[in-house]
């Protein structure tokens, strides 16, 4: 029985030898299709928390969708579902009245949001709190401080810009028309409408193209350096003066990270346009499951 | 030599055999390969989002939760005030539980902030760069305070702040 059984596999051996190439075949094709099919059930996102409405928490905020902006000029590649961006904005020892001080928030946030590209990754909102800061110091280094907590504990938010028709004057230095410190709020003045936009600007990681000073220390306390360059036909003298214009945009605009008080319009140049939409691209990114 | 197989049948059985076992190796390896796929994505290249360690163990899908994620209004978070020094260790100032906020999301840089369980096992991290400067201000300051915004997590019992020059801790209430 046995030897008849030997001699019918050495007969047919290359038969069999057919038949197991088809069963390897076979198989690593199963395989495939097993990792095909099991994958998708890996990664399918668990669910996200339940984000529920807190209605009735800050019911003296008044919240403004700054309008449709038109594109900017550079293509970007738009999420499928973009996370929302939250700019809370709190008048500071505001004087002028209240119509006043929306159409000024209005304008800095619009001239970030336009010049920025933001809105190619994200849906921005815009949130004007109704309430001032109690006993702000427009001339206090602490300003920005007890701006973000103050507007922490109102709204939540992404950034919290301290908007005043006064004089911001740290450290007694008055000519300084806005300021941040911390990376989540800025104090600006609205006797430039594009303040807001450079102080935003350096929470995101861009440096000051005005003083090669600042620019220096910015360069080597950030990792990676400056993302957008100091001009290199401008002075590079250590002073505390403004020496320089900045870096023009494509168009031949104004830095918006160069100094405040030029004729003309500004824009982000191309290496802060870029570095902006990179890093919006990875928040966008993060964010998403 | 009656008992030995012709030659075409040793290779046949050969590949048989080495199939067996090349099925019984695969086996295992693809749980391998599908169980990091299923955790949850806080860690990521970017580093702008918070990430958990790579120490902590990889938690099993049945037991992972959705990980709090950035640009999200989220229900009872914590708010860190925080005081960082250019030539001695961080304070942390207030700790206040908030009805709702939105995570922190900051630059990456060799400063963190950890929510760690009894164990010290780091639940919750977020990475940030000290900046001892005020922006458009032509003046040195002797610190910066910084806010943060951390989710309120289950089996968290401290905070943590560490900077290049040292770190602060501090318990979290036990009833909040």
């Amino acid at each position: 029985m046995g030897e008849n059984l030997v001699c019918w596999l050495c007969d047919n051996s290359l038969l069999m030898l057919a038949f197991l190439v088809l069963g390897i075949i076979a198989f690593l094709r199963w395989g495939s299709i097993l990792e095909l099919v099991s994958l998708p059930s890996f990664s399918t996102p668990t669910p996200t928390p339940t984000l529920t409405p807190l209605p009735g928490t800050t019911p003296t905020i008044t919240t403004t969708t700054v309008p449709t902006m038109s594109p900017t000029e550079l293509p970007t590649p738009t999420p499928v579902s973009m996370p929302e961006f939250v700019m809370v904005i709190v008048p500071l020892r505001w004087q002028s009245g209240r119509d006043d001080f929306e159409r000024a928030a209005q304008q800095q946030a619009e001239n970030f949001i336009e010049e920025s590209g933001i809105e190619d990754y994200f849906i921005v909102d815009v949130i004007l709190l109704e309430n001032e800061l109690d006993d702000a110091r427009l001339d206090s280094n602490e300003l920005v401080y007890d701006l973000v907590e103050y507007g922490l504990e109102q709204t939540p938010g992404d950034r919290y810009i301290g908007l005043t028709d006064g004089d911001i004057a740290p450290e007694g230095i008055s000519d300084v028309s806005g300021w941040t410190a911390g990376g989540v709020g800025v104090v600006s003045e609205t006797s430039d409408v594009y303040v807001t936009a450079h102080e935003l600007g350096h929470t995101f990681g861009l440096c000051d193209e005005y003083s090669y000073r600042e620019w220096f220390r910015q360069n080597e306390e950030y990792l990676g350096g400056c993302p957008n360059p100091y001009p290199p036909d401008c002075p590079q003298t250590l002073t505390d003066d403004v020496i320089c214009d900045g870096l023009p945009t494509v168009d031949g605009r104004n830095s918006i990270m160069g100094p405040a008080g030029l004729p003309g319009e500004y824009g982000f140049n191309h290496a802060s346009l870029a570095h902006l939409q990179q890093i919006f691209q990875e928040l966008a990114e993060a964010s998403v499951p | 030599m009656r008992g030995r197989l012709h030659l075409s049948t040793q290779i046949a059985v050969g590949i048989f055999v080495a199939l067996i076992l090349g099925h019984l190796y695969q086996e295992p390896s693809q749980e391998m390969m599908i169980g990091p796929s299923a955790t949850p994505t806080m860690t990521n290249s970017s580093m702008l989002a918070p990430s958990l360690p790579s120490a902590m163990p990889t938690p099993s899908i049945e037991e992972t939760s959705a990980p709090p994620r950035p640009f999200e209004t989220l229900p009872g978070v914590w708010m860190a005030r925080v005081i960082a020094y250019p030539d001695s260790a961080p304070e942390i100032i207030k700790v206040t539980k908030l009805l709702s906020g939105r995570l922190t999301v900051s630059k990456p840089g060799d400063s963190y902030v950890r929510m760690l369980d009894e164990g010290g096992i780091v639940l919750y991290e977020l990475t940030f760069q000290t900046s001892f400067s005020l922006f458009d201000v032509p003046a040195s300051v002797d610190d910066v305070t910084y806010f943060f915004i951390i989710p309120d997590l289950e089996n968290a019992d401290w905070l943590q702040v560490v900077t290049p020059q040292g770190d602060a801790t501090y318990e979290f209430p036990l009833d909040e």
